[in-house]
C-alpha cells in the first residue's frame, strides 16, 4: 500500500512538469559484467528514478572489449531517448583512441551520479608505511609488480599518472576486473594497486590491505577504516584524479528527453537513498549533468587519451578527434 | 562457527517467512519438472530461472536457484527410472538399476527410495558446504595465477577421463576442443579481438548459455525425434506397497550412503566435474564393496542408492569452489557463479571476508531446498510424471522452442540462438562419435581462466615457469594430472570398468 | 572408421586455430609473454596432438553400431534430416514472421509430421504452448521476446 501511494505521489509530481512521458520501458546497456562497479551504480540510481519517470528501466548485460560491444550497441540504437547506456567517464572516452568506435565522448551527453576516488594500497607484509616509502622502492625497482583490473581501467590509468608524474618505472599486472586485482595484492601476488576505494574498502577494514593515501586532492574518511590522506600531502602538485560513474544518452536524441531526464536524475541522485547507498560504497555521491558534466569529461578525455596514446597503448592519436593535450 | 550460526539462524529465519517459502516451492517444483523431462537439464533449469529472477533481491534469488538445482538433479531420477531415460546427465547411472526395478513392479518403491536418499545425499552436501567452505576459503587465499592455470587444465583432464572411461583419450580431445573454442572473442589481458574475422558480435566472445544449452539440449532432441521404435514407460505401481521398510533399507545402506556421499562431494568440489560423474564413480564404489555384485544392473536397491545420493552430494561440493574460488563445480554452478555475480555477490577468496555470512546462508537455503524436494518429492511427483505420456513429438518441439526462447532473451539477440544450433549440431557431433560433452563444456568454461593466469604467470616472472613446480599447490595438482593420465596407460589390475 | 573421421574433422579446426594463432602479434604492452597467441597455440597443438594419437592407434571394435538393422538406420536419417530442417527454418524465420504465429505453425507442422496422427489435439496443443510461452515471458517476467 505505501509502495503504491509513493508511486501515485511520483506520477502525480511527475505529470506535472515533465514534458516528456515515455511510452515504453526504457533500456539501458551495462557495457560491464552484471554485479561490477557500473552495474551497480546503474542498478541504484535507476531504481530511484523510476517512480519517478513512471516507466520500467531494463538493464541489460552487454560486457566484452572494455565497454566498447555494449557502448556501439546504444549508439546504433534509435536516438529516440529509449536507449541509454552506463559507463565510468573514463572508460568511455578511450574507445576513439583505442580504435573500437569512431563515435567520441562529444558524441553523447552525461548524467554523474557517483564519484570514485582511487586509493594506494599494499600488501601488509610489505615494508611499505608511507607513499614515500613506496616512491622509494619504485624507483630502485624498476620491476616492481602492480596490479589493475586490465588494460587502461581506472586503476592503470591511476598508475599511468602516477608513474608519469613522479618518473617511475613498474611492471603493470593485468586481471579480469578489480576482485581478482584485489585478491592478487592480499595473496601476495603483486606489491599493491591503485584501484577504485570501493573495490579495496572491505580488504582494508579486515586488515588484509594497507592504504597509503588517496589520489584525489583532498584526504577522504572511510567509514569503518579511518581518514585516509591525500597524495598531495607528499606531492603538493600532484594532478587531481577523480573519475565519475553516470547515465550516459546519445546528444541528438529530442531535446525535451534530455530536459525531462536532467530534472528527474536530479531528484534521484539528490535522494536520501541513493546518497546513503554510495557513501556505504565508499564512493562520494555527486550530480552533475548538462554542460558540466560535458566539462569534466572533457577534461577526463585529454588526460587519458594522450596518455594511452604516449605509452603506445592507443592506436589512434587524439589529434584525430581533435582532443587538444591538457593546458594547450 | 561463526558459518554454524548463521547456518541455523537462516534455516530458522527462512522457515518463518511465507513469502520465500512460496518463492522457494514454486522453485523446487519447477526444478523437479526440469529435471523430468528429458533435454532439459538442471543447468538449463537454473540459467532460465536466472533470467526470471533478475529483479529479485539476492537473499531470494540465490536460494531459488539452489531449489531448481536440487529439483532438477532429483527429478531426473523420476524419469531414469520409469523410462530408462536420464532426466538429466546427472542421473545416467540411475537408470541401470531403477528401471529393472520399476519393470518388476517395484516403481513406486524405487522412486521412493531415490527420494530418501537423494534427501541424504543433499544433506551431506550441505554439511560439507558449513564444514569445508570456510577452510578452503583460507586456502584460496594462497592461489596465485600459477594454480588458478594447473587448475583450469586439470579439471578438464580429470573431467576427460572420468566421463569417458572407456576411451579417456576422446575425453581430453573434447576438452581441450573446449579449452580452444573458449579463445574466440577478445582476449582479457591486451584485449586482441581473436577468430572474430570483424564481426563485433564475436568480441565479447561465445557466451556460456549458448553453448550449454546447444551442448546439452539439442542432441537430446534430435536423438529423440529420430528414434523409430518407442521409449517404454514403466507406471506400474502394482507391488510398491511391499513389506519392505524404507527404514530397514537405509539402514542396511548406511556405509554406502556414507561412501557415495563422500564421493559425491569431492567430485564435486573438482572444477567442472558434475553430478554425472558423481554418480558414476560411486555407483562403481558400490559395486565393488557389495556383497552382491551380480544384483547390479538387474536391480539393485544398492547400486539406485549409491547413483541417487553422490548426484545430490555432489550439488553441494560443486558449490564449495563456486563461493570461494569463484571457479565452477559443475556445469549449472557455472551458471550459479554468474547469477551470483548479477545479484552483486562477488564469490571468490574475497567472499568469506566481504559478507561472512554467505556461506552459512547458502548452506542453509540447501536444507530447505532438500526438504522441500523430499516432501514434494513424496508428494506430487507422481502426478508430474503423467507428463512423460505426452508423446516425445510433441513434447520435444516445445522443448526445442523453450530453448531457442531461452537462450534468445539472456542478451536479446538472435546471434545468440544460432550459436545455440550451431553447438547443437557440433554436440551431435560428438554425440554419434562417443565423444563425452561434460569435458566440452568444462574445457569452455574454464578457458579464459587458463587463458589469463598461464599468460600472467609467464609475465610476473618473465617466462621463468618454475614456480609451477615449486610452488606446493601447483606441485600437488601437477602430479595429480599426470597420476590420471598415467592410471590410464598403466597394465589394469582389474577388468574394464561399467 | 568413425574414429578416424572425427579425428581427421578435429585436426582440421586444430589447425585452423593454430594458423590463426600463430598471426596473432608477437608482442604486446606487456611483452612477449602477454601475447594473445600463446595459449590458444597450446591448446590448438594439444587437439591436433591428441587426435593424431587417435588416428594412428589400432583400432577398437565398433560394437554397436552393427546391432541396428540399415532400414531402420535409413528411416532414423531420414527423420534426423527432417528436423534439423525444420529447426534451422525455424531460426532462420525467427524475428522475420511475428513469434505467436510462427511458434504455433512450428509446433502444429513439426509435431503433426513426427507424430502422424490426432491432429486437432496437436494444433491445440501447440497454439496453447506458445501463447502460453509467450505470455510467461513477455507479460509475467517482462523480457523481450523475437
Amino acid at each position: 500500500m505505501r509502495k503504491f501511494l509513493v508511486v501515485l505521489i511520483a506520477v502525480l509530481v511527475v505529470v506535472s512538469f515533465a514534458q516528456w512521458k515515455p511510452a515504453k520501458s526504457i533500456t539501458v546497456i551495462v557495457p560491464w559484467a552484471a554485479g561490477g562497479s557500473t552495474d551497480q551504480v546503474t542498478r541504484m540510481i535507476t531504481s530511484q528514478m523510476e517512480p519517478l519517470l513512471g516507466r520500467k528501466f531494463i538493464i541489460v548485460n552487454t560486457p566484452g572489449g572494455a565497454g566498447s560491444i555494449g557502448t556501439l550497441n546504444a549508439w546504433q540504437a534509435p536516438h529516440d531517448g529509449y536507449t541509454w547506456t552506463a559507463n565510468a567517464t573514463l572508460d568511455l572516452t578511450k574507445y576513439a583512441v583505442l580504435g573500437y568506435m569512431n563515435v567520441t565522448h562529444r558524441d553523447w551527453t552525461y548524467f554523474l551520479c557517483a564519484e570514485a576516488p582511487n586509493v594506494v594500497v599494499v600488501n601488509p607484509n610489505t615494508p611499505y608505511k608511507t607513499i614515500e616509502d613506496l616512491v622509494k622502492a619504485m624507483r630502485e625497482n624498476p620491476e616492481m609488480p602492480l596490479s589493475s583490473a586490465g588494460t587502461g581501467s581506472g586503476g592503470h590509468v591511476a598508475l599511468e599518472i602516477f608513474a608519469e608524474h613522479l618518473k617511475l618505472k613498474y611492471k603493470h599486472v593485468p586481471y579480469a576486473g578489480g576482485a581478482p586485482a584485489t585478491t592478487a595484492v592480499v595473496s601476495g601476488e603483486v606489491v599493491g594497486n591503485m584501484q577504485f576505494i570501493h573495490e579495496v574498502a572491505d580488504m582494508a577494514r579486515a586488515g588484509k590491505l594497507r592504504i597509503l593515501c588517496t589520489l584525489a586532492s583532498e584526504p577522504i574518511n572511510l567509514q569503518g577504516y579511518g581518514e585516509i590522506p591525500s597524495i598531495r600531502q607528499w606531492y603538493p602538485d600532484f594532478p587531481d584524479v577523480r573519475f565519475h560513474f553516470g547515465l550516459i544518452i546519445p546528444k541528438d536524441v529530442p531535446e525535451e528527453v534530455l530536459k525531462t531526464v536532467g530534472e528527474v536524475f536530479e531528484k534521484a541522485a539528490n535522494s536520501d537513498v541513493f546518497k546513503e547507498w554510495a557513501l556505504k560504497q565508499g564512493l562520494r555521491p555527486v550530480c552533475y549533468y548538462g554542460k558540466e558534466a560535458e566539462e569534466i569529461v572533457e577534461q577526463v578525455a585529454r588526460r587519458v587519451t594522450w596518455l594511452l596514446y604516449d605509452r603506445g597503448i592507443a592506436t589512434v592519436s587524439p589529434e584525430q578527434f581533435g582532443i587538444p593535450r591538457i593546458g594547450q | 562457527m561463526y558459518t554454524v550460526k548463521v547456518f541455523f539462524e537462516s534455516i530458522a529465519s527462512t522457515l518463518s517467512n511465507p513469502v520465500l517459502l512460496f518463492h522457494l516451492s514454486w522453485s523446487t517444483l519447477l526444478g523437479i519438472l526440469v529435471g523430468i523431462l528429458p533435454g532439459l537439464t538442471a543447468t538449463l533449469g537454473v540459467a532460465i530461472l536466472t533470467t526470471l529472477t533478475f529483479g529479485f533481491p539476492p537473499e531470494i534469488a540465490i536460494p531459488m536457484l539452489l531449489c531448481v538445482y536440487i529439483g532438477a538433479i532429483y527429478g531426473g531420477s523420476r524419469t531414469a527410472i520409469v523410462l530408462n531415460i536420464p532426466g538429466t546427465p546427472a542421473n545416467a547411472a540411475t537408470t541401470v538399476d531403477g528401471f529393472p526395478l520399476a519393470r518388476s513392479g517395484m516403481a513406486g518403491f524405487a522412486l521412493n527410495v531415490a527420494t530418501i536418499m537423494s534427501g541424504i545425499g543433499s544433506i551431506v552436501g550441505a554439511i560439507f558446504i558449513v564444514s569445508l567452505a570456510p577452510a578452503l576459503g583460507a586456502l584460496a587465499l594462497k592461489f596465485g595465477s600459477w594454480e588458478f592455470a594447473i587448475l583450469a587444465i586439470f579439471g578438464t583432464i580429470i573431467a576427460g577421463s572420468l566421463t569417458a572411461p572407456k576411451d579417456p583419450l576422446k575425453g581430453w580431445i573434447a576438452g581441450f576442443l573446449g579449452l580452444m573454442i573458449a579463445m574466440i572473442g577478445l582476449d582479457e589481458i591486451v584485449s586482441f579481438p581473436r577468430y572474430t574475422f570483424g564481426n563485433i558480435q564475436l568480441y565479447g566472445g561465445i557466451s556460456l548459455l549458448p553453448v550449454l544449452v546447444g551442448v546439452y539440449g539439442v542432441p537430446e532432441i534430435l536423438t529423440s525425434l529420430k528414434r523409430v521404435t518407442k521409449a517404454e514407460v514403466v507406471l506400474d505401481f502394482s507391488k510398491s506397497e511391499r513389506k519392505l521398510s524404507y527404514l530397514e533399507t537405509i539402514k542396511k545402506n548406511a556405509l554406502n550412503l556414507l561412501r557415495s556421499g563422500i564421493i559425491g562431494v569431492f567430485i564435486g568440489v573438482i572444477p567442472g566435474v558434475g553430478e554425472d560423474v558423481a554418480a558414476w564413480v560411486a555407483y562403481d564404489a558400490a559395486k565393488r564393496m557389495s556383497k552382491e555384485p551380480e544384483k547390479f544392473g538387474k536391480g539393485s536397491i544398492e547400486g539406485l542408492t549409491a547413483a541417487e545420493t553422490a548426484n545430490n552430494a555432489c550439488v553441494g561440493g560443486a558449490i564449495i569452489p563456486v563461493l570461494t574460488l569463484a571457479v565452477p563445480g559443475s556445469a549449472p554452478a557455472a551458471v550459479l557463479l554468474a547469477a551470483m555475480w548479477i545479484h552483486g555477490i562477488k564469490a571468490g577468496p574475497l567472499l568469506p571476508i566481504q559478507h561472512p555470512e554467505m556461506i552459512g546462508y547458502v548452506a542453509g537455503s540447501f536444507v530447505i531446498a532438500t526438504i522441500l524436494m523430499v516432501v514434494f518429492g513424496l508428494l506430487v511427483t507422481r502426478l508430474f510424471l503423467k507428463i512423460l505420456l505426452v508423446p516425445t513429438e510433441i513434447l520435444m518441439p516445445i522443448i526445442f522452442v523453450l530453448c531457442v526462447v531461452g537462450t534468445y532473451v539472456l542478451n536479446g539477440r538472435l546471434f545468440d540462438v544460432w550459436v545455440m544450433l550451431l553447438f547443437g549440431l557440433l554436440g551431435y557431433f560428438m554425440r554419434i562419435n562417443d565423444f563425452p560433452a561434460a569435458p566440452f563444456v568444462l574445457g569452455f568454461i574454464l578457458g579464459p581462466m587458463a587463458d589469463t593466469n598461464i599468460r600472467r604467470a609467464l609475465m610476473l616472472k618473465n617466462g621463468d615457469i618454475s614456480p609451477f613446480f615449486t610452488r606446493p599447490i601447483s606441485l600437488v595438482l601437477i602430479i595429480a594430472i599426470t597420476l590420471v593420465v598415467l592410471s590410464k596407460y598403466l597394465p589394469k589390475k582389474r577388468g574394464e570398468k561399467r | 572408421m568413425k574414429d578416424r573421421i572425427s579425428a581427421l574433422v578435429f585436426i582440421a579446426l586444430g589447425i585452423f586455430f593454430l594458423i590463426g594463432a600463430l598471426r596473432m602479434p608477437r608482442t604486446t604492452e606487456y611483452g612477449k609473454y602477454g601475447a594473445p597467441g600463446i595459449v590458444p597455440a597450446f591448446f590448438s597443438i594439444m587437439v591436433v596432438l591428441l587426435c593424431f594419437i587417435m588416428l594412428v592407434r589400432k583400432q577398437r571394435s565398433n560394437s554397436e553400431s552393427s546391432s541396428t538393422p540399415a532400414e531402420v538406420k535409413r528411416a532414423e536419417n531420414r527423420r534426423l534430416l527432417l528436423a534439423s530442417a525444420m529447426f534451422l527454418a525455424y531460426v532462420f524465420l525467427l524475428g522475420k514472421i511475428n513469434f505467436i504465429v510462427l511458434t504455433s505453425v512450428f509446433l502444429s507442422v513439426t509435431s503433426m509430421v513426427f507424430l502422424r496422427k490426432r491432429f486437432i489435439l496437436t494444433v491445440t496443443i501447440s497454439v496453447a504452448v506458445t501463447v502460453g510461452i509467450y505470455y510467461l515471458f513477455s507479460r509475467v517476467f517482462l523480457l523481450p521476446l523475437p
